[in-house]
């Protein structure tokens, strides 16, 4: 049992959509400043 | 009653004002399809949010999930990786760029002058014109059935006063007001979302407690009885996959992952908004503020709509849809019956900001594939292609309000059936030729105009001779060939959009590097200015 899921297949689910998450705010973070241009 | 309706008149005077003060800065045709190209980054996150999630998503995905279980997660981990940061960092940046370079403000525009071709504009044109109401329409029902349960009225009338609603809301405004208003909506639908998650978890004990509960279901004797049918289709529980290639498996992974969560990066409606910001740094900015709102909403309707269940048993010892009385009335049900009076009517302007904010924008596309794509006036009058929007939008919101009476009676579960149909033709169609004209400078011109159409037949055979859920009530198999679907196999749950998407990939390739590059280098060297130079 993962957090009370019989499945891993869902934990990971869960997991990846929290990374997934954790990685538009960290990319959103380094290139807060970055790309500013569009004569 | 008189709390909720006094409540909705105050939102929807807000949200009137808002689409106001937009519509007086709309002067000209830009501002009124790409927004004047200006817009704020949180604007922009929260109004793609906002146009990306929808009743659809809430009341029908959700709904979804307490019938397949949390396996739906899967398609809110797409639906970020995919839809938010693979869309907007692979996608978004060059599309604004080559948008602004070639002066594109609608989709089909984007294509017609990458590839130098008035048939592209007019066919994906079309194709929006033409499917775009069968999403529409699951939008509609979401919210017409949630108003249904939420102020008792009958189905039929809930749905006259939303088309009411948003019939009046879209013919004003253009992308600049409704982008405005797409953000208050967003914002309300993100702290709406974040209650319903906090209150449904501390209803049912905490969060590992609930899904224990829910774990422990599926070996329950009395739920057996309810899920017998299910069971043999492939169900496993409401914590697990279905099994692996049963048709349970086959729709949850290839119609409902898959369609909807890789249909999203080829939607008319959201990449047209990769062009209403000025520079990359808004793109850089509107992907965190994108990546929490749709983890916030998808995440919060899937884990809610499967929880659903153990709060249905234990109150009455049926499971959700058995309760609720169809897939479609889950959350309605769950929210009227679980939660207390305050919140439903919080819920009720957050279902109806859900509703307006994607029906606004996908109206807007419906407008514009017919005054600025189908029948763009040649000495370009901006009143008469004025005009001719607002009819296509006229004609786009009928056939939605047709459909959405006859769609439910049709299927059960109509809104995410409906919605992965329209999403599933636009990976099809569009996904291949829109990854070239992106990435691939020398791609012919041939190869994506016949990628594009042999995506679309393949699709369009699919839902017409083999994949069950369509066919069998279009009917045209039945009555060409005496069968309902050609294929009595695991082909016949395997959705559409997987050998639509295959074809369409294979004949973009294999023309894109047998035939020779026939667009003009100049050209093309101009649109791709700016583009990959560091």
């Amino acid at each position: 049992m993962y957090f009370g899921l019989s499945g891993f297949s869902i934990f990971l689910a869960y997991l990846l959509t929290i990374l997934s998450a954790v990685l538009c705010l960290i990319y959103g973070i380094l290139n807060w400043n970055k790309g500013d241009h569009d004569e | 009653m008189f709390v909720k309706i006094t409540v909705t008149v105050i939102y929807l005077a807000i949200v009137a004002w808002l689409g106001m003060l937009g519509y007086k800065q709309t002067k000209n045709s830009t501002d009124y399809l790409v927004a004047g190209r200006k817009i704020h980054p949180f604007v922009m996150a929260l109004s793609y949010g906002a146009t990306f999630i929808s009743t659809s998503a809430i009341v029908g995905f959700g709904g979804l999930a307490g019938v397949f279980g949390m396996g739906l997660v899967w398609l809110t981990f797409f639906n970020i990786f995919l839809g938010i940061f693979i869309a907007f960092v692979f996608f978004g940046k060059r599309t604004r760029k080559m948008g602004h370079n070639m002066q594109a403000h609608t989709f089909p525009e984007f294509l017609a002058i990458r590839y130098h071709s008035k048939f592209l504009q007019k066919f994906v044109g079309l194709i929006i014109f033409l499917f775009m109401p069968i999403y529409t329409a699951a939008v509609m029902i979401g919210a017409s059935t949630f108003i249904q349960n939420s102020l008792g009225l009958d189905y039929n009338i809930a749905l006259f006063l939303f088309s009411a609603i948003v019939a009046s809301y879209v013919f004003f405004g253009g992308l600049k007001g409704v982008m405005y208003s797409d953000a208050f909506q967003g914002s309300l639908m993100f702290i709406g979302m974040a209650i319903l998650l906090i209150a449904s978890i501390s209803h049912l004990g905490g969060l590992v407690s609930a899904n224990t509960r829910l774990t422990a279901l599926f070996t329950n004797p009395e739920v057996l009885g309810q899920i017998e049918n299910s069971m043999a289709a492939g169900f496993a529980g409401w914590t697990e996959m279905p099994t692996f290639l049963s048709p349970y498996w086959y729709t949850l992974v290839t119609s409902i992952i898959l369609g909807v969560g890789i249909g999203v990066l080829a939607q008319p409606q959201l990449i047209v908004r990769y062009m209403s910001v000025k520079s990359d740094r808004e793109l850089n900015r509107a992907i965190p503020i994108g990546g929490v709102f749709i983890a916030m909403m998808t995440g919060v309707a899937f884990t809610v709509g499967a929880l659903s269940n153990v709060y249905f048993f234990e109150k009455t010892g049926k499971i959700a849809v058995a309760f609720a009385g169809g897939t479609d009335n889950i959350i309605p049900v769950f929210i009227q019956s679980s939660m207390p009076e305050w919140f439903v009517t919080v819920f009720l302007i957050i279902i109806i900001a859900a509703g307006m904010s994607t029906l606004s924008s996908q109206f807007h596309t419906i407008g514009s594939s017919i005054g600025r794509d189908l029948f763009k006036t040649p000495d370009h009058q901006p009143q008469k292609e004025m005009f001719i929007t607002k009819a296509g939008m006229l004609l786009g919101i009928l056939v939605t309000i047709f459909l959405s009476y006859t769609l439910p009676t049709v299927w059960e579960g109509a809104i995410a059936i409906s919605t992965s149909i329209f999403f599933g033709l636009c990976a099809a169609a569009f996904l291949p030729m829109y990854v070239a004209a992106l990435y691939f400078k020398n791609i012919p011109k041939k190869a994506a105009i016949w990628g594009m159409l042999s995506g679309f037949t393949t699709y369009m055979f699919w839902i017409l001779f083999v994949h069950t859920k369509e066919a069998v009530v279009i009917g045209l198999c039945q009555a060409l060939f005496g069968v309902p679907v050609l294929f009595n196999n695991f082909l016949a749950v395997l959705d559409p959009m997987i050998p639509g998407l295959l074809v369409s990939i294979l004949v973009t390739i294999i023309l894109g590097v047998t035939l020779k590059p026939d667009l003009d280098e100049e050209r093309i060297n101009q649109l791709f200015s700016g583009i990959g130079e560091k």
